[in-house]
């Protein structure tokens, strides 16, 4: 006897046009096996779509980034190239982001402009936040530095787990460490720009931690990161860059949702 | 609106590559679990879906857009789970189904249930031969369409869908239904002009 054997994924699925269902049903009258088999078959399918779609763990694309950015350092592109890591007038072109990270603080109604700290070495004056949001397309200037938190320098070496706990640390607290960046003394200044070097942040990632440590014995600077879908909206993820100390390329990147 | 994938891919063409870590993040969790599925374990899945954008982001230029890109994207994926496969060349399936992991338990009516019956179909599935399983989990797992799928392996359509058959009453075997799983209890189906 021969089989319908391409009909019967589409029967089981209910997806067959009508006389194709008929010709199935009349074969299933005379067959036991392919009986049998629908039956299996209807089983099967309902025990794959029950399968959870899980998340994908943290790091998993890193080395990837680490590589799209890395040959980005290394080559010669035109000059339309747009470049993350580009440098105009001694200032990174992350300014207007910057400038539009600190309005999205005050979108988050958390603090005031008294709040954020005033870096010395990076720009002394004071950090008019408003004015500053709304100065958009002004040129490139240190106020991008407002916000930088405190430079932690630990003496630990990280590795894919323990940036996984260092990311879900933040993820449980988010505004905690919002607050405690903005009370920083903005020594992570020097550090941040490395970071933001060797990364590709838009304006609604907003620094909260600059720590100074290892990864897989390499010496570098881990940025924390709280990204929101838009700007002013509630942070959904955690990111993390993790940059050399020395050439502030990209030596790994992970991120981690906020539940 | 969100640029198209299409559009991510000529940007990123055209030298920006932020284009490109845009394509990633729509379509790390497709891949990754695709992997996930047809590897079993999470490390092999991790090391595939690493290699499946690596090697998207060295053949890119080479992505004409005359297929959708999420179907070249899983052709990548599924070459990249297919060598992972190769390389690993391990022992019976019997020591791999050891090896594996429960998988993590997510929202469901039952959470314990869901956990154990995870962890079956998990198990089971990775008995399902490689050229059936990437079929069950792409149609059955991803939703993909008959089309698509073939697209996506090479394959005739008609192929996909005795293939599809084939991989679910294997695995519902695998899982304990039905007598037990014979292969050659029936001479293998037309494979088509594949």
């Amino acid at each position: 006897m021969s089989h319908p054997e391409e009909l019967l994924a589409g029967y089981v699925e209910g997806a067959l046009e009508q006389h194709e269902r008929a010709m199935v049903e009349a074969h299933l009258v005379a067959c036991d096996l392919c009986t049998e088999e629908i039956g299996l078959a209807g089983r099967a399918r309902d025990a794959l779509a029950a399968l959870p779609e899980e998340t994908v763990p943290l790091g998993v694309t890193g080395p990837v980034l680490a590589e799209l950015y890395g040959r980005a350092a290394e080559s010669e592109e035109p000059a339309s190239v747009a470049r993350p890591h580009e440098r105009r007038g001694g200032w990174p072109v992350w300014a207007p982001k910057a400038l539009a990270a600190a309005a999205a603080i005050v979108g988050l109604g958390l603090f005031g402009a008294y709040l954020l700290p005033n870096v010395g070495g990076a720009g002394d004056q004071a950090t008019d936040v408003s004015a500053a949001a709304r100065a958009e397309g002004a040129p490139a200037g240190p106020e991008e530095y407002a916000a930088a938190p405190t430079l932690e320098r630990q003496n630990v070496d990280y590795d894919g787990a323990t940036l996984g706990a260092l990311a879900r640390e933040v993820a449980d607290d988010p505004l905690g460490w919002t607050q405690r960046s903005a009370a920083g003394d903005g020594s992570g200044a020097l550090a941040l720009d490395c970071v933001r070097q060797g990364s590709s942040l838009t304006e609604a990632d907003h620094a909260v931690r600059v720590i100074e440590a290892t990864y897989e014995g390499k010496g570098v600077y881990i940025g924390v990161f709280l990204e929101s879908p838009t700007l002013g909206a509630p942070a959904t993820k955690v990111v993390i860059w993790i940059v050399a100390r020395d050439a502030c390329t990209l030596v790994s990147y992970s991120q981690q949702l906020i539940r | 609106m969100d640029p198209s994938d299409e559009e991510l891919v000529r940007a990123f063409s055209e030298g920006d590559r932020p284009a490109f870590e845009e394509l990633v993040r729509r379509h790390e969790r497709r891949v990754y679990n695709l992997a996930l599925r047809m590897l079993g374990r999470e490390e092999d899945a991790r090391d595939a879906t690493q290699d499946a954008f690596l090697s998207a982001l060295r053949k890119v230029s080479s992505f004409r857009g005359d297929a959708a890109f999420t179907t070249w994207m899983h052709r990548v994926t599924v070459n990249a789970c297919y060598d992972m496969l190769r390389k690993r060349a391990r022992g019976p399936l019997l020591e791999l189904d050891s090896e594996l992991p429960l998988p993590e338990p997510r929202a469901a009516a039952d959470p314990a249930e869901a956990a154990v019956a995870g962890v079956d179909v998990r198990r089971a599935l990775v008995q399902v031969p490689e050229e059936f399983r990437a079929v069950l989990v792409l149609h059955d797992v991803q939703d993909m369409a008959y089309d698509d799928v073939a697209a996506v392996l090479g394959i005739p359509v008609g192929t996909v869908k005795s293939r599809l058959h084939r991989g679910r009453v294997m695995l519902a075997r695998a899982l304990g239904h039905g007598t037990a799983w014979e292969p050659a209890e029936r001479p293998a189906p037309s494979e088509g002009q594949s």
